[in-house]
């Protein structure tokens, strides 16, 4: 009986597997595949659209425009938040309760919502910065806040703050130095993972992208959008292309998580 | 016949043998101990005896009735967990009405039952409290009361205080022997503690490796340990090689012996105690006070005894001492191999 | 005295440099944005009104991006939630290493949503889609319409797999075997354990992964605009046209819209209190 309810639950869970892998799959043989017309399997297979996708300067250069918006902005969020958290684990710990309303506040208002406002706020006015770089990277900055937040927060926890500051504090460092010296080097393994995980999902923004910049800055998600009329097999490259480099990152970051 | 036969009980996970050949039998109202280190098979013993793990040979039959394909649901049996599992959605005395509620027994009779027993585990005023806001002696009163209320056939306690203090834990001990006592309830309970085997039990059944390797009343595991895991786990046995037993003791065995640090005396034999005839010379190297209880190491060249005396003040040696010892007679327990 | 005033000032000092700049870049880009929302869904040309609520009201076209969006949150919900459950208990009873590995699948597919997942869904489902043609070889199926609620329906369930498996996950991980060991020894069957045990146990969990469900699916946009071209008629996909169209732009409107979108949300959020609310247990998780 035992055995039967095993095999049951393996056949469940090869079924779901099955149906989560189906569209990688066919896009992947869509995105090898020489044509692949009204017929159940494609006719022949190459690699073309690889070549011709690494051979594409507009592809190459949002490929680079993504990296460079994804970085800055959990950069600048990482940078923000670092000092924020060591504060309020340290002496305002009345801010936790705030900073879990903040980190619920991007599920509960949809991005959509939001572009609503930061179009009309920065369109012009005093800082005119909608269609640019710097709008992407400061709606990138709010997008990441509950993540490395969390992963930030869970690392703290961890350690023993008080105790560590108090004794770099006794043995002469100040409170910045006992940071920078003592707690900072504990939470690598927290910022890696946040910086992991924030990344794919910026890699994947599309909302803000779409909305606020469109073409005027064109990130990949924006370029996949813009190439679908082109070639199908060219765009599954693409795609297959994304979420292989997403793939290398959420296996880092679990790697990582892992360890722990 | 009696209450509950055990025959030729064997279980293995896959390749693994955690045990074969277990047989024994229990007497309606006794209590038993499953006694053995972690990882002997005891508790799988006792899962296998509830339902909760399949056999892979062999039967359990209790009150003349085979048991062994029987589900859990239909063996008639209460089991108090070491983890306590108690359903943390449903307050104490939820808990406690579960299985009668299962059984649809009536909403009066329930209230009723359920009183008496929280009752019976001293439990009034928590009653309805949810799980989490009791502390871990009280749940285990609530898990206690839970098996206890269905009137089980035999009543199993899995290692049921491993995880309270110290001062709970005695506390507990003799809660549940009392009332095992008073219901008459067959109890089949599980530890790797041999205080707590010999405080509560009628039997023993000491387990090593996946065997029954011994079994009596706590006196006699206790006393007569029959080989040196017995020796080695019940007590602090003072265990002699085959030719210095011969030397000593005068044993003719060629067995290796066992003999309990009370039953060594230093320099003078106890009045109306028979002892061996040779007085075995040694050194005091060590002594250590074990509050009633003096334990001195004596070191005779070729062995070192454990020697306890009664802390009375009359008889104080000093590390570096010579002294003699005599060994009781009765207590020199040959040990098979 | 001087001193201490002196430790005061750095200390209020080193509080405003550490949290001054979050303040300032959350107030600018999170905070400001609703709030200028939300202000500007009561201005209509320059005058307070609640012109734009009535528009709403009176917009078929509107009401149907809400029926649309609702429709397709709830039922992609339920669907989510209910293979996420049968997932995540069939997770249970397999062996460590092929529960981490597709625990590590999962997660990573997690990722695969928006603009790559509608492109996907185009190859395998869309009229000449390898899955289409099969399942019209078999019979299963006349036509379908990738681009219609039932496409949309699919590519929804299927981006709410991976959240609700990860949210259930943990909740499941908590419920213990020997509860169900228990429960047999008392006499409860299978079904009675699962009544009266583990649901009551799971239901924070269940109700907590719905809502994020639903939430998760009434903001949803990258999907549908790829999949469509923006030609669906749903909550999302209907407020950005109205500020980012090519036609004409209605900011107003668009905030109304979004207005009620949020007021949907919280009313949601606050059905799940009101039913955690109900049982002690609950309320305590």
């Amino acid at each position: 009986m035992q055995r039967n309810n095993n095999l049951l639950h393996r056949i469940v869970i090869a079924v779901v597997v099955l149906v989560m892998v189906l569209p990688l799959v066919a896009t992947l043989l869509y995105s090898l595949s020489t044509h692949w017309g009204a017929t159940i399997l494609p006719d022949g297979f190459t690699f073309k659209w690889y070549l011709d996708l690494l051979g594409e300067p507009r592809f190459l250069a949002s490929f680079g425009r993504s990296l460079l918006v994804c970085i800055c902005g959990l950069f600048l969020c990482i940078v923000v938040m670092l000092p924020v958290i060591f504060l309020v684990f340290l002496s305002l710990p009345g801010l936790k309760k705030v900073f879990n309303f903040i980190v619920v506040l991007p599920f509960a208002v949809p991005p959509v919502v939001s572009s609503v406002g930061l179009l009309q706020l920065y369109s012009d006015g005093f800082l005119p910065i909608s269609g640019t770089f710097w709008i992407l990277i400061f709606t990138y900055f709010t997008i990441v806040i509950p993540f490395v937040y969390r992963s930030m927060a869970n690392s703290f926890a961890a350690i023993n703050l008080h105790d560590l500051v108090d004794a770099a504090r006794l043995l002469g460092a100040s409170t910045p130095k006992a940071f920078f010296l003592c707690v900072l080097p504990n939470l690598k393994k927290g910022i890696l993972s946040a910086c992991f995980i924030s990344f794919s999902i910026l890699f994947g923004e599309f909302v803000f992208a779409n909305i606020l910049v469109g073409s005027r800055y064109e990130t990949m998600q924006i370029y996949l959008y813009n190439t679908r009329s082109v070639s199908g097999h060219y765009t599954s490259a693409l795609v297959i292309f994304y979420f292989a480099f997403i793939f290398v990152f959420t296996l880092l970051a679990n790697r990582i998580g892992n360890k722990k | 016949m009696s209450y509950v036969v055990v025959q030729n009980l064997a279980k293995s996970f896959g390749d693994t043998l955690v045990f074969s050949n277990i047989n024994f039998t229990i007497e309606k109202g006794e209590f038993i101990t499953l006694l053995g280190p972690s990882g002997c098979g005891k508790s799988t013993l006792l899962r296998c005896i509830a339902g909760l793990n399949s056999v892979s040979d062999g039967h359990i039959m209790v009150e003349g009735q085979e048991i062994t394909d029987l589900p859990p649901q239909k063996r008639g049996i209460g089991m108090v967990f070491q983890a306590y599992a108690l359903f943390p959605n449903m307050t104490a005395k939820e808990n406690i009405a579960f299985g009668l509620k299962i059984r649809g027994e009536d909403k009066e009779l329930i209230e009723k039952k359920v009183k008496e027993v929280i009752e019976i585990v001293e439990l009034q005023g928590r009653e309805d409290h949810l799980i989490d806001e009791l502390s871990g002696g009280q749940r285990q009163r609530v898990a206690l009361a839970r098996a206890l209320v269905t009137r089980p056939r035999i009543l199993f306690l899995d290692e049921p205080l491993s995880a309270l203090d110290a001062k709970i834990r005695k506390r507990l001990r003799y809660l549940i022997r009392q009332v095992q006592k008073d219901m008459g309830l067959t109890t089949i309970f599980v530890t790797h503690d041999q205080e707590e085997a010999m405080v509560m039990s009628d039997r023993i059944f000491l387990m090593n490796a996946g065997n029954i390797v011994q079994s009596g009343t706590p006196d006699e595991v206790y006393t007569r340990p029959q080989n040196e895991f017995v020796a080695g786990f019940m007590g602090n046995y003072n265990i002699v090689n085959e030719a210095l037993s011969r030397d000593y003791f005068g044993t003719t065995s060629g067995l290796k012996t066992a003999v309990r640090p009370e039953a060594i005396f230093i320099n003078e034999k106890a009045q109306g105690v028979e002892c061996t005839e040779k007085a075995v010379p040694g050194k005091i190297i060590f002594k250590q006070l074990l509050g009633n209880v003096m334990r001195y190491s004596v070191d005779t060249k070729g062995a070192e005894f454990s020697v306890d005396v009664l802390n009375s003040n009359e008889q104080i040696y000093n590390e570096g001492d010579e002294v003699k010892l005599y060994f009781t007679k009765s207590e020199i327990n040959e040990l098979r191999a | 005295m001087v001193k201490k005033h002196y430790h005061h000032m750095s200390k209020a000092l080193t509080y405003t440099a550490c949290l001054g700049p979050f303040a300032i870049l959350f107030f600018l880009f999170q905070l400001a944005p609703i709030l200028w929302v939300v202000i500007n869904s009561f201005i209509y040309e320059g005058e307070f009104t609640f012109d734009n609520y009535r528009a709403i009201w009176e917009s078929a076209f509107t009401m149907q991006a809400f029926y649309n969006s609702l429709w397709l949150s709830l039922i992609s919900s339920v669907l989510g939630l209910l293979i996420g459950l049968i997932t995540v208990n069939s997770l249970r009873r397999v062996p460590g290493k092929i529960r981490n590995a597709v625990i590590a699948f999962i997660n990573m597919s997690s990722n695969f949503s928006g603009v790559p997942l509608a492109f996907a869904f185009i190859i395998i489902l869309g009229t000449n889609g390898a899955l289409t043609l099969l399942l019209r070889e078999i019979g299963l199926i006349d036509d379908f319409e990738l681009y219609g609620k039932w496409g949309l329906l699919a590519i929804y369930t299927y981006f709410q797999i991976p959240l609700s498996v990860l949210l259930l996950y943990p909740a499941f991980d908590s419920l213990k075997d020997e509860w169900q060991e228990a429960a047999a020894l008392l006499g409860a069957s299978i079904w009675q354990y699962v009544y009266k045990v583990a649901l009551p146990i799971l239901t924070p969990a269940m109700i907590g992964t719905f809502v994020i469900l639903i939430a998760n699916a009434m903001g949803a946009y990258a999907s549908v605009y790829a999949l469509t071209t923006g030609n669906y008629n749903v909550i999302t996909i209907r407020i950005a046209a109205l500020v980012s169209g090519d036609i004409f732009l209605e900011p107003n409107l668009a905030a109304a819209i979004s207005v009620v979108l949020m007021l949907i949300m919280a009313f949601i959020v606050m059905i799940n209190y009101t039913v955690l609310n109900r049982s002690r247990y609950a309320k305590k998780q």
